[in-house]
């Protein structure tokens, strides 16, 4: 379960980052803005990270469950962080591949723009 | 308003964090490995390291037998099971004619497979290294604690004002650029503070709350927190006890695997340890006390169980004791069990542990980053100033120079004989020994690559341990490997990770300061070591 609970906080960092500028562009090229996708980005990270949380509590207590998932949250994002720095292409073959978000996002920039990464 | 609130913030976080920053890392770097003081201390008894897993009946069996010989007469005794993070069996028992007291830890620690006595080395383990995290050494305990107080105190407002003087704390988020001299140290710093922001204001303020009775100069009993130890008794002094004259007529043994199996199953979990009220008489009580704490606000153990010797349970009401309504008898007091409990991770099972680990890790980071980013902002102006120079030598001996000692601390623990007298006194004394040392090179010959020299060195003694741990181990490392003794093997691993970590610092920080004399920056070459790490350039 925690697994399942960190795969979820990793991919809600993931579209965290990618409400971001510099992270959106790096993906999408340098023109683009996530603009007002951005909220829909975020909204959905908050939502894994909800569904995290709630993975978590089916194995421990909420109290102790609010910990290890703060303590998931930490390294998600340390993670996310390394990838962008180091493992950029990584990160966008993520982001096509497993995030909700980028489903939810408008598709058009995927076919007019092909991905710089 | 905000210019000049956001400068002062900066002020007040570069100055206040610097005052006791050294210490604050050697209590970081100490304190995240106190998360796993049962682990060290396991791995520093080699005598105690197992070669093949026994299961809890077993262990449970052997130790009975055991105790049977040991205190036959005893009016109770109680037994640890091997667990996950230690696999040794630990027994206790209060004697015949005993004051019943309340001890912290085994009175002996026994095989768990035969039971048989283990002759473990003394040594200071992983309770120097906690100990040393809030009470530092050698100075009394209420001043010891009275400067780790304050050092909290202070980092409580470097974090408070680090978060008020940063200015895109979400758009920098994940930021993080290399190759860019003291924007690579910032965004390094503000990474490893703003991504365990949590982590850190908990355990700064839990362990600011925890310290506090001794920081109130008015509070007329200052330190009561335990300062007990486990203490356990040589076997040479069992052996005397083993030669009681009067034995008692063989009681029956109780289903002990009955027993177990049942409260595994009610638990859904391990059994930590066992309670056995009257031993060796009809009238035996056995108290069942599980291994999973799951909840905050829990007493100082897990639920708990009784039997009679025949196996049956009692149902009395004492199942999973709630703290907060038989402990806390008030608000304040509910939530420094909480503080305390979560400081110390005491509910944490392997992998949560693993996450403060992690987070102390981060934290370490963050302020060794911090350290180094105070001289590398200032390389250029004042190197060569009285106060750059003082702190450029410390940051030296606290960050690489406390490694080394770390590193040094768990080689005296092998290396030093195992019958020394008083041989845990050696070990400390050989970590504070290194230490001074380390202060000294810094002090003499930091600009001759003293930051390449004590990096590597330190990096060499932890890659090494795992050959160590196995050349002085009765118990090789692949029997120990196949015997599932992950707390060692887990140390042997950590301490592998470490030392790649370290040596691949050493080598950038040598390379770094390479180029930097080829391209001859700075003027003088004598000078370019002064700090290589500040020479992070654009030249990686």
């Amino acid at each position: 379960m925690i697994i399942l609970a960190f795969i979820l906080t990793f991919l809600g960092f993931v579209q965290f980052a990618m409400a971001i500028d510099g992270h959106y562009q790096a993906v999408y090229g340098r023109c683009q803005k996530p603009g007002r996708r951005r909220y829909l980005f975020q909204a959905v990270a908050c939502l894994h990270l909800l569904a995290a949380l709630w993975v978590c509590t089916t194995t421990w207590q909420l109290s102790i469950a609010i910990i290890v998932w703060i303590g998931l949250i930490q390294l998600a994002a340390v993670l996310v962080a390394g990838l962008l720095t180091w493992r950029s292409s990584w990160y966008g073959a993520l982001w096509r591949f497993g995030c909700l978000g980028r489903l939810c996002a408008d598709q058009k920039h995927d076919i007019n723009h092909t991905p710089s990464v | 308003m905000k210019g000049p609130f956001r400068q002062s913030m900066t002020w007040l976080h570069t100055w206040s964090s610097l005052i006791l920053i050294w210490l604050l890392f050697a209590v970081f770097v100490t304190g995240t490995l106190s998360f796993y003081r049962t682990e060290i201390t396991h791995w520093m008894q080699p005598e105690g390291h197992i070669a093949n897993k026994v299961d809890t009946v077993t262990a449970a069996d052997s130790a009975w037998d055991r105790l049977t010989l040991l205190a036959p007469w005893g009016k109770s005794w109680s037994v640890s099971l091997p667990s996950e993070r230690n696999p040794k069996t630990g027994v206790s028992w209060v004697a015949e004619g005993e004051a019943e007291e309340r001890r912290r830890g085994p009175r002996a620690l026994i095989n768990a497979s035969n039971g048989e006595v283990l002759a473990l080395r003394e040594t200071a383990g992983g309770n120097f290294l906690y100990d040393f995290h809030f009470e530092l050494y050698a100075m009394p305990r209420d001043v010891g604690r009275t400067i780790v107080g304050v050092a909290s105190m202070l980092m409580l407002v470097a974090i408070i004002s680090g978060v008020i003087m940063h200015r895109k704390i979400f758009s920098d988020f994940f930021t993080f650029r290399p190759r860019k001299r003291t924007v690579s140290w910032i965004d390094g710093h503000v990474i490893g503070s703003v991504l365990a922001l949590p982590f850190h204001i908990m355990i700064t303020f839990s362990g600011l709350v925890l310290l506090s009775s001794t920081l109130l100069f008015w509070n007329s009993n200052p330190g009561t927190q335990n300062g007990g130890r486990p203490t356990t008794v040589a076997p040479s002094q069992l052996e005397h006890i083993n030669t009681s004259t009067h034995t008692r007529p063989a009681a029956v043994k109780p289903d002990l695997a009955g027993i177990l199996a049942d409260a595994e199953q009610l638990f859904g979990g391990p059994v930590a340890s066992l309670n056995i009220q009257h031993p060796m008489t009809a009238n035996a009580r056995i108290q069942v006390t599980s291994a999973t704490r799951d909840s905050l606000f829990g007493g100082r153990t897990g639920r708990q169980l009784h039997y009679d010797l025949n196996g049956n349970r009692q149902n009395d009401a004492s199942p999973g004791d709630t703290a907060v309504q038989s402990m806390a008898s008030s608000l304040a007091t509910a939530v420094f069990i909480v503080l305390k409990v979560t400081h110390e991770a005491r509910f944490a099972d392997v992998i949560t542990r693993m996450l403060f680990f992690i987070a102390g890790i981060l934290g370490s980071a963050m302020v060794a980053t911090g350290a180094v980013l105070w001289v590398v902002k200032r390389t250029r102006k004042q190197a060569g100033s009285v106060g750059y120079e003082l702190v450029s030598m410390l940051n030296l001996t606290a960050i690489a120079g406390l490694m080394v000692a770390i590193g040094s601390y768990f080689w005296a623990n092998r290396l030093l004989p195992a019958d020394m007298e008083s041989r845990d006194l050696w070990e400390i004394r050989v970590f504070f020994l290194t230490w001074l040392l380390t202060l000294l090179h810094a002090y003499l010959a930091r600009k001759q690559h003293g930051w390449f020299i004590q990096l590597s060195l330190a990096a060499t003694l932890f890659i090494c341990i795992p050959i160590l741990d196995g050349l002085t181990s009765p118990v090789g490392l692949w029997a120990g490997l196949v015997a599932h003794d992950w707390p060692r093997i887990g140390f042997d691993l950590i301490a592998l990770i470490t030392g790649f970590g370290l040596l691949m610092s050493a080598f950038w920080v040598r390379q770094h300061t390479l180029k930097r004399i080829k391209n001859g920056e700075g003027g003088n070459h004598h000078n370019n070591s002064r700090a290589p790490i500040a020479t992070r350039g654009s030249t990686v």
